[in-house]
């Protein structure tokens, strides 16, 4: 078993070790003896106090996968209703920023039923072969018959690395496969990057705190990582060839699924978020859900989609849709105005793609301030309304 | 009958069900299994940039408030229909708390996986240990878990499961209706709802609101006080000789790598003033941005 040991000798300042530790796992007996109980989460942290202190055993070798045996980046291109989700062009533009220097194919998967029509669209993206499984079988996301296609792709082409997008669907799809192949998944990351040997460097917020981990795989192919919408970049490209379409198909058997999907009707659309030039996204700070009217005043002035932190959500006060965050929405305004939000890791997660942020916050020290280009520390009951005036007469001069 | 022939034809716990049905010692009861987890009160954690050091405010411990809603879904269900549910964790002996707390809303039974062997787990261990524990609990007919949890966010466990045990499983549902020898339920996919029917034994991962969690019952609280939790570690859940075993750090397919802050923007800005001193740089950074019109004689004097 690995684990993290600690040397059995008497230490000075015995708290500050104790303290340390974010898991309470560091505990000291009254002599100043340190130990190690099972709350340990091996997170390494305490490890920087050196190996006279704290030392980590580990069992059994790392890096034992042989990764010659793999190769090339695979996408999974999510279809459901007729329509492929724009999540996965961004993970195939990504995919071929990583896979370029290394001379590497980006391989689309694509699960559906009569998926003839998309064919023109993958001419759009940096695509170099597109596998397709089109059978009436998979018209509903089912998740055997689904996850048994991936597989059986898997199987096929051993893929170094499988991307799938962060929606309720892929985060669904994303683990069986993980399971199935006995590999590691990586969920919601923010960063991803190709080194040479082949190994996926996987960024994203951990331990529920203001912290960023970079993640890899030593053990398992492929290399598997979730991204939400909008996280990474897409563009479209003039491709002059089509990519190389390859069709598949399941065996009968792995069709079957245990789940009869007796309707699956679309949501009605409502205003964006994640289509919006401007957003005003509002916390805490706004104590009662009459004092959205200001900002709505303002909103309107800014052609601006209001959105929510987490806790107003959590509140009641507006539909999930319109929550920004690690749990809601990922979001890319030209401009965001946050307005008494504190700004906890778990949204900025959400504000990456944002081009410029400003801040409103009472709280000089909220860390809402490190992500915004610009910070103004006040009091956003008296300028919210001052503004508001301020571009009503603005508009009245014209 | 109907339901029991088709458990005994999935769960694969043939000969324990045939001694059920010959005894018929629960009849049509709904076997139900929820996950909980308990996780940190606060989300607040900071590094300290010079020592790395994460600074923690307090030490508390509550239910993921995610897995309020399945377990709240599971005493439905028995309510219904009868049955029993037996509440599910795996973390350090404190985690027995949520088992206690669930006990007190009406759970009838409380499992821990509870080894250092099992620590720095990632999706693939930690649901590897969560189904060796399950596979040992017998049969079952749902499992229930919460959609995801505050403190990994992930929403992988619940699914990953299933991979496990191999049974069909449906995320984010948001409604559960028992029928003969299925659920009916509704399933949120954010753009898409669907409806469908799932066989048992399933996995279901609950979407947060879809019902309101009842509160702790004092008279439940006493009954549960004394009623023993059943402790399961490594050596307990170990796998048959010839098959491979995940747990903990060990068994987990991902390593951290490095952890560190999170990065600052460059040339940031904070203005402070009075408030229409704010206002108005507001809106001069408005009309910068070019989102409202500019004007010249626009100054605060």
């Amino acid at each position: 078993m690995s684990r993290i040991t600690v040397k059995k000798s008497k230490v000075e300042h015995a708290q500050f070790y104790v303290d340390s530790c974010p898991f309470q796992a560091i505990t000291a007996d009254s002599e100043g003896y340190l130990s190690i109980n099972d709350q340990c989460r091996i997170c390494k942290l305490c490890l920087k106090f050196g190996p006279d202190l704290f030392s980590f055993e580990e069992d059994i070798p790392v890096n034992t996968f042989h990764q010659t045996q793999t190769k090339d980046i695979a996408v999974f291109l999510e279809w459901q209703h007729e329509k492929i989700h724009p999540v996965s062009w961004e993970l195939v533009c990504k995919a071929r920023e990583m896979a370029e220097p290394f001379q590497q194919k980006v391989i689309g998967i694509l699960v559906g039923a009569s998926l003839e029509k998309h064919k023109e669209e993958f001419s759009e993206y940096p695509l170099d072969e597109v596998v397709i499984y089109d059978s009436p079988d998979f018209i509903d996301f089912r998740i055997e018959p689904y996850s048994a296609a991936i597989i059986d792709f898997i199987q096929a082409y051993n893929p170094n690395v499988l991307l799938i997008g962060a929606t309720p669907l892929g985060r669904s799809l994303a683990p069986r496969i993980a399971i199935a192949c006995k590999t590691g998944l990586t969920a919601d990351c923010t960063g991803l990057e190709l080194r040479g040997n082949g190994a996926l460097i996987q960024t994203r917020p951990a331990f529920g705190g203001n912290i960023m981990a970079q993640i890899k795989t030593p053990m398992g192919r492929p290399q598997m990582a979730t991204v939400r919408p909008h996280v990474m970049n897409s563009k479209r490209v003039a491709h002059c060839s089509l990519p190389k379409t390859t069709c598949l198909s399941l065996e009968d058997a792995l069709k079957n699924s245990k789940i009869k999907v007796l309707e699956s009707r679309m949501k009605p659309p409502a205003q964006d978020l994640s289509e919006a030039d401007v957003v005003v996204a509002v916390g805490r700070g706004i104590k009662r859900p009459e004092d959205l009217r200001m900002i709505r005043d303002l909103a309107q002035s800014l052609s601006a989609v209001i959105a929510f932190s987490r806790p107003l959500i959590e509140a009641g006060w507006a539909d999930n849709r319109f929550q920004i965050g690690l749990s809601g929405r990922s979001i890319q305004p030209k401009l965001l105005v946050t307005i008494g939000i504190s700004g906890a890791v778990q949204f900025s997660a959400g504000i990456q793609g944002a081009g410029y942020v400003i801040a409103i916050n009472s709280d000089p020290d909220a860390p809402i301030f490190n992500v915004a280009d610009l910070g103004f520390v006040g009091d956003c009951y008296e300028i919210i309304p001052q503004v508001s005036s301020l571009l009503k007469s603005l508009r009245k001069k014209e | 009958m109907k339901r029991k022939n088709h458990r005994f034809f999935f769960a694969g716990r043939c000969e324990r069900y045939i001694e059920e049905i010959n005894t018929n010692k629960r009849g049509e009861e709904m076997e139900i299994i929820v996950c909980l987890k308990q996780v940190p009160d606060t989300t607040n954690v900071e590094v300290d940039e010079k020592t790395g050091v994460l600074k923690r405010e307090g030490t508390r411990t509550k239910m993921n408030p995610f897995d309020l809603y399945a377990l709240e879904w599971g005493l439905r269900l028995k309510e219904q229909v009868g049955g029993r549910v037996r509440v599910l964790s795996m973390g350090p002996s404190q985690a027995v708390a949520v088992l206690k707390e669930a006990m007190s809303m009406g759970a009838d039974e409380g499992y821990l996986l509870s080894d250092r062997a099992f620590a720095g787990a990632d999706v693939l261990a930690t649901s590897y240990t969560l189904a060796q524990g399950i596979k040992k609990m017998g049969s079952y007919d749902v499992i229930l878990c919460g959609k995801q949890t505050t403190d990994g966010d992930t929403a992988q466990v619940g699914p990953a499961v299933a991979e496990w045990l191999k049974i069909p499983h449906i995320s984010q549902v948001r409604d559960i209706v028992p029928m003969n020898d299925c659920f009916r339920v509704e399933a949120d996919y954010g753009e898409f709802i669907q409806i469908c029917e799932i066989q048992m034994p399933c996995l279901l991962t609950i979407e947060k609101d879809s019902c309101v969690p009842r509160l702790p019952s004092y008279l439940l609280r006493k009954a549960s006080q004394n009623r023993e939790v059943t402790y399961w570690n490594l050596s307990d859940l170990l796998p048959k000789k010839n098959e491979k075993a995940f747990f903990g750090l060990d068994g987990s397919a991902t390593q951290v790598e490095r952890i560190f802050p999170p990065p600052k923007k460059e040339e940031q800005k904070i203005f402070r003033g009075t408030s229409t001193e704010i206002s108005f740089e507001f809106v001069r950074q408005l009309q910068r941005l070019k989102l409202v019109e500019n004007d010249e004689g626009f100054t605060y004097e």
